[in-house]
C-alpha cells in the first residue's frame, strides 16, 4: 500500500505541471516539485498491470485514483473486483464490495497505515522534490516523454522496490506511466488517463466510515468547466 | 519523510497469520457422520467426478483475498495458472510488492518459486500451498465416508503421510462440492465451503465463485474474479 501511495503522490506531483513547462533545456526536478502546488485535487483513470517474472500475461485491474490536498487520497478498483483505499488525512480505511454491498474491512495496523498517509501528507506538501532523504531521484529524457527516476535509500526498502518510474508527458501537462520495479524482476506499470485537474470532490468523497459512491465523483470530475 | 521499510507493514499481519499454525488450534466442531449405507452408488460415482473437473485441466485465474488474522484484515491478489504439465502456479501480489510464487507440480510437489521479505518460504508452504492443494487440486482417490444427517454426501481420502484427512462434503445427489473439512487426530482444523457457483465467459459449467476458510486462528474469504480456460500446451 505504501508504495501504491507513493505512486498516488509521485503522480499528484507532477501532473499539474502548468503551462510555460516546456522548455529547452528540460526542466529540472525542482520545478518539477513545484508543479505541486498548482493541484488541490486530481481525479484519474488508471490502469495497473503487473508483470510477474515467472508469468506469461500481466495481473491486470483499473480503476480511479482522487486526490486532495492536503491529505486526502481514494484508490478505488473497478476491474476485476471492486474495492476502494481511502483516507481522509486522519485515519484510512478499505471497503470490499461483497454480495453486492460494500463491506468495511477492520484493517490491522492502523497507526502505520497512518504513518503512510502523513508521509503523503508531506509530499502533498512539496517536500518530495526537495527532501532527498528518501529517494536518489534522476531525470531523463525519453523518446516521447520525460522520466523521473526515484531509487530508495533506505536499503531495507530497497530490497523489495528497485526504482520507481515516473513517465511524464513531455508538456508536462499529464502523466502517463509510472512504473515500479521490484528487486526480483516483477514490475507494476500504472497508466493514467483522462485526468482532470482541480475539480470539486462531492462530499464524503474521502469519508472513511462512508465513502460517496464513484459516479457522484465522477460526475462531478467532468463538471468541472 | 523518511521512507519506511515496507516490510514493518505487511509482515505483523502476516506473522500474525502464520503464527496461527504455531499457536493452539482451535478445534472446529466436528460434523455427526451417518454410515454409509450402500444406497446411493451413483450419487457417489458422480461425486468423484464432480470434485476430479470442479475446475478445468487448462485455466487462467484472478483472485481477490481477505485474511483475518486476530481480527484484523489484509487483502492480496492472487494469479493462478494451471496446465496439465505445469501444474498449478499462484503468486500472491500486495499493495506492498509480490508476498509469495508458488508451484503444485503435477506430481504433487510443493515448490517455491520466489522468496520474498513479505512472507517466509516455509510459511508459503504450510498455508499458501495448502490452501492451493486443498481448494483447486482434487485429491487421486475419494473413498465414501457417509452421509449427514441432512442427506449430503461425504467423501474422504485415506491419512495423508502427517495424519491428515480430508472430508469432502456433497450435495445429495453428488452433483456439486460445498465443503471440505481436514482433519487429525479427531480434531478439525480447518473448514472450506465453496460457494457462488458461477460460470465464467466461455465456460459452459459452474466453478464455485468463493471459498470461505476457517483454519487454525486465521480465516480467508477467497473470490474469483476472473478464470479463463486456455488450451492445454
Amino acid at each position: 500500500m505504501k508504495r501504491m501511495f507513493e505512486i498516488i503522490l509521485t503522480v499528484l506531483l507532477l501532473a499539474p505541471a502548468g503551462a510555460g513547462a516546456q522548455t529547452n533545456p528540460p526542466p529540472t526536478l525542482a520545478q518539477a516539485g513545484s508543479a505541486l502546488a498548482r493541484a488541490r485535487t486530481v481525479f484519474t483513470k488508471f490502469v495497473q498491470e503487473r508483470h510477474l517474472s515467472l508469468f506469461n500475461e500481466p495481473l491486470r485491474s483499473e480503476g480511479y485514483l482522487c486526490f486532495q490536498k492536503p491529505g486526502r487520497i481514494r484508490w478505488e478498483t473497478t476491474v476485476p473486483y471492486k474495492s476502494i483505499l481511502v483516507s481522509d488525512g486522519a485515519g484510512v480505511a478499505q471497503f470490499e464490495w461483497t454480495d453486492e454491498h460494500w463491506k468495511k474491512l477492520e484493517l490491522g495496523l492502523g497507526d502505520a497505515l497512518q504513518n503512510v498517509m502523513s508521509q503523503i501528507a508531506g509530499v502533498m506538501d512539496g517536500r518530495y522534490a526537495s527532501d532527498r532523504g528518501a529517494y536518489a531521484a534522476t531525470l531523463t529524457n525519453g523518446v516521447d516523454s520525460l522520466v523521473i527516476t526515484l531509487v530508495p535509500r533506505n536499503e531495507a526498502m530497497r530490497k523489495m522496490m528497485a526504482a520507481i518510474e515516473i513517465h511524464l508527458a513531455p508538456d508536462l501537462q499529464s502523466t502517463r506511466r509510472v512504473v515500479l520495479r521490484e528487486t526480483n524482476g516483477d514490475y507494476t506499470d500504472i497508466e493514467f488517463t483522462d485526468q482532470v485537474v482541480n475539480f470539486e470532490p462531492p462530499p464524503k468523497t474521502f469519508d472513511p466510515a462512508a465513502p460517496a459512491d464513484l459516479e457522484t465523483i465522477r460526475a462531478a470530475a467532468q463538471a468541472k468547466p | 519523510m523518511r521512507a519506511r521499510p515496507i516490510t514493518i507493514l505487511l509482515l505483523p499481519v502476516l506473522m500474525a497469520c502464520a503464527a496461527g499454525g504455531c499457536a493452539t488450534a482451535t478445534s472446529l466442531p466436528a460434523r455427526s457422520l451417518l454410515p454409509d449405507d450402500g444406497s446411493r452408488p451413483e450419487a457417489i460415482e458422480r461425486a468423484q467426478r464432480t470434485l476430479a473437473h470442479v475446475f478445468p485441466a487448462a485455466y487462467r485465474s484472478t483472485q481477490r483475498a481477505i485474511i483475518t488474522a486476530r481480527g484484523k484484515q489484509f487483502t492480496c491478489d492472487g494469479l493462478l495458472a494451471v496446465s496439465p504439465t505445469g501444474g498449478h502456479h499462484l503468486a500472491l501480489v500486495s499493495s506492498f510488492g509480490t508476498v509469495t510464487d508458488v508451484r503444485v507440480t503435477p506430481a504433487g510437489q510443493v515448490e517455491v518459486l520466489k522468496e520474498t521479505p513479505l512472507l517466509r518460504a516455509d510459511w508459503s508452504r504450510r498455508f499458501v500451498a495448502r490452501d492451493l492443494q486443498r481448494l483447486f487440486i482434487p485429491p487421486d482417490r475419494l473413498e465414501p465416508a457417509g452421509r449427514l444427517a441432512d442427506g449430503r454426501l461425504v467423501l474422504q481420502t485415506a491419512p495423508d503421510a502427517g495424519g491428515v484427512t480430508a472430508e469432502y462434503i456433497f450435495a445429495a445427489d453428488g452433483s456439486r462440492w460445498e465443503e471440505l473439512d481436514l482433519a487429525a487426530r479427531g480434531q478439525t482444523f480447518y473448514r472450506a465451503s465453496a460457494t457462488h457457483y458461477l460460470t465464467f465467459p466461455g465456460m459452459a459449467t459452474e466453478v464455485p465463485g468463493e471459498f470461505e476458510v476457517n483454519a487454525e486462528v486465521y480465516r480467508l474469504e477467497l473470490r474469483l474474479a476472473t478464470l479463463a480456460r486456455e488450451v492445454p500446451r
